[in-house]
C-alpha cells in the first residue's frame, strides 16, 4: 500500500493548446493513453479522485473500466476554470493530506515512489522537474541543508527547475479560485520541494518530445 | 426539547442501486415475460418512456401474480453487501426512494429497516393490490429536506433526475448499470461500485 492515501487527478480541462480534440488524459502516447500511465503509477494508492469536465462521459467510461473504485468529481464549469478549481472541488471532501496532480503527464515511477516517501515525512511537498517543457513555469529552488526549498514560481525568471504540477499538501489548505494552481501556491511558499522526472503534455511539441523520450527510455 | 435531527440523510434509489438486479423483470419470470419486462424497464430507465406510464403498465402486468409469491421472490433479491451494511449501520440517516410498489418491496424494507418512499397500494377484497399512487421522487426529497439539513441522492436512471434536482448533493451510481448520461450531467459525483460509494457517503 502506498504511504499516501489520497491522490487527486485534475482531468477536466479541454487541452486547447494540444489541439487533440479529446481530453488530454485520453491522448495516446506510444500506444497507451496518458491516464493508463497515471493509473499504473497510482496502482497502490487507496483513494483516487478524478476531477472531470471536458468529455467527462468518455473519461468516466474509459477509466471506470480500468479501475472501478475511482471517485469522479464533476467540474461542470471546466470551460471557465483552471486546474486550481478542479483541485479544490476534490479537496473540500478530503480529510487529511493528498497529492494533487495534473492528468496530462507521464512521471518516472521510481521518482514518484521516492516523492511519496519524502512527502509523508514532510506534510507538504512541491514537485519540481529538471526537464523543462515547452511552456514552463519556472520554480525558484534553493538547497537548504539536505533538502530543496521552493521560494517562488515565474514564467520569466529562468531556472533549472520548473513546477511539475504535482503537490502533496493538507487538503484543507487547498483553495478555489480563478487563478492557476501555482499562483495560489505561490502565496503559501516557501515550502519543501523534491525533483520528479516527468513528461508534461501541454503542446504538440511536448507530445512529440515525449514519444521520442519514451522510445529512447530516457525516463525511468 | 433537544432536536435529534440527523446531519444528513442519504436517499437511495432501490432497483439497480441497492439491489443488484432490476426486480420487476425478476417478477415477470413468473409469467414468462421476463424479456419483455426487461425491455420495458430498460426503456424507462433510459427515459424513453415516462416513468408513471411505464410503471402503471408494468403494475398491471404483474398484479396477476399473488402477493405472497411476489414477496417470496423479493425476499431472495440480492442486495449490494456494502450498501446494505451502510444502511443497517445508519438507519436514521438513510431512506429508500423508489417507484416500486410498497407491498411488493416489503421483504426488502424489512431487511433495510429505514424510511421508505414508494408507490402505494391498497388491497382489494380479493387480496389484489390496487395501485393508489405512483411516487414522485422530487416530492420525496423535498420531504426529506424538511428532516435534515443535507440530503444526498444516489441513483442512476432517468427517473432519478427529479431526485437529483431537489437534493443538496447528487451521486450518479454505476455499480449495477451505467448511469444514464442525463443523470451524470446533473450529478456532483460519479462512482462505479458500492465500496467507493460508501466511502464517499462517509466523507460528505
Amino acid at each position: 500500500m502506498s504511504p499516501v492515501e489520497n491522490v487527486v487527478i485534475a482531468a477536466a480541462g479541454m487541452g486547447t493548446r494540444l489541439g487533440a480534440g479529446k481530453p488530454k488524459c485520453l491522448v495516446d502516447v506510444c500506444g497507451r493513453k496518458l491516464i493508463e500511465y497515471q493509473l499504473d503509477l497510482l496502482r497502490d494508492v487507496k483513494n483516487i479522485y478524478m476531477v472531470v469536465g471536458f468529455c467527462e462521459l468518455d473519461v468516466i467510461d474509459f477509466v471506470g473500466k480500468l479501475r472501478r473504485d475511482v471517485l469522479f468529481v464533476r467540474n461542470p464549469d471546466f470551460q471557465h476554470t483552471k486546474t486550481l478549481e478542479s483541485y479544490y472541488l476534490a479537496a473540500k471532501i478530503i480529510d487529511g493530506n493528498a497529492v494533487f496532480m495534473d492528468g496530462d503527464m507521464i512521471i518516472s515511477p521510481s521518482d514518484f515512489s521516492r516523492f511519496l516517501e519524502k512527502a509523508t515525512a514532510s506534510d507538504f511537498l512541491v514537485g519540481v522537474s529538471e526537464r523543462i517543457s515547452d511552456d514552463p513555469v519556472y520554480a525558484d529552488v534553493r538547497k537548504h541543508e539536505e533538502r530543496l526549498i521552493v521560494d517562488g514560481f515565474s514564467y520569466e525568471k529562468q531556472s533549472p527547475y520548473e513546477w511539475a504540477n504535482v503537490v502533496y499538501m493538507p487538503a484543507k489548505l487547498m483553495q478555489g479560485g480563478k487563478e492557476n494552481a501555482f499562483e495560489y501556491l505561490q502565496t503559501i511558499l516557501p515550502k519543501p520541494a523534491a525533483v520528479l522526472d516527468r513528461l508534461e503534455i501541454d503542446t504538440r511539441k511536448d507530445l512529440e518530445y515525449a514519444e521520442r523520450e519514451l522510445a529512447m527510455k530516457t525516463i525511468r | 426539547m433537544k432536536s435529534n435531527l440527523p446531519e444528513k440523510i442519504v436517499a437511495f434509489d432501490l432497483d439497480g442501486t441497492v439491489t443488484l438486479d432490476e426486480t420487476l423483470p425478476l417478477l415477470a419470470q413468473e409469467l414468462g415475460l421476463s424479456e419483455e419486462m426487461s425491455l420495458l424497464t430498460k426503456l424507462t430507465l433510459e427515459g424513453k418512456i415516462a416513468f408513471d406510464r411505464s410503471f402503471k403498465l408494468r403494475y398491471h402486468i404483474l398484479k396477476s401474480i399473488s402477493v405472497q409469491r411476489i414477496q417470496d421472490i423479493m425476499d431472495k433479491v440480492r442486495l449490494d453487501p456494502v450498501i446494505y451494511q451502510f444502511i443497517i449501520d445508519h438507519p436514521s440517516s438513510c431512506a429508500i426512494v423508489t417507484g416500486n410498489l410498497d407491498i411488493w418491496i416489503r421483504p426488502i424494507m424489512e431487511k433495510l429497516k429505514c424510511r421508505c418512499y414508494s408507490s402505494t397500494s391498497e388491497m382489494d377484497s380479493q387480496g389484489v393490490p390496487l395501485l393508489t399512487s405512483i411516487l414522485d421522487k422530487g416530492e420525496a426529497i423535498r420531504d426529506l429536506r424538511r428532516k435534515a439539513p443535507k440530503v444526498v441522492a444516489v441513483g442512476e436512471s432517468f427517473n432519478d433526475i427529479p431526485m437529483f434536482e431537489e437534493a443538496n448533493v447528487s451521486i450518479a451510481y454505476g455499480g449495477v448499470h451505467k448511469p444514464v448520461n442525463a443523470a451524470i450531467a446533473i450529478s456532483d459525483y460519479v462512482v462505479m461500485e458500492g465500496k467507493a460509494l460508501c466511502r464517499l457517503l462517509k466523507m460528505l
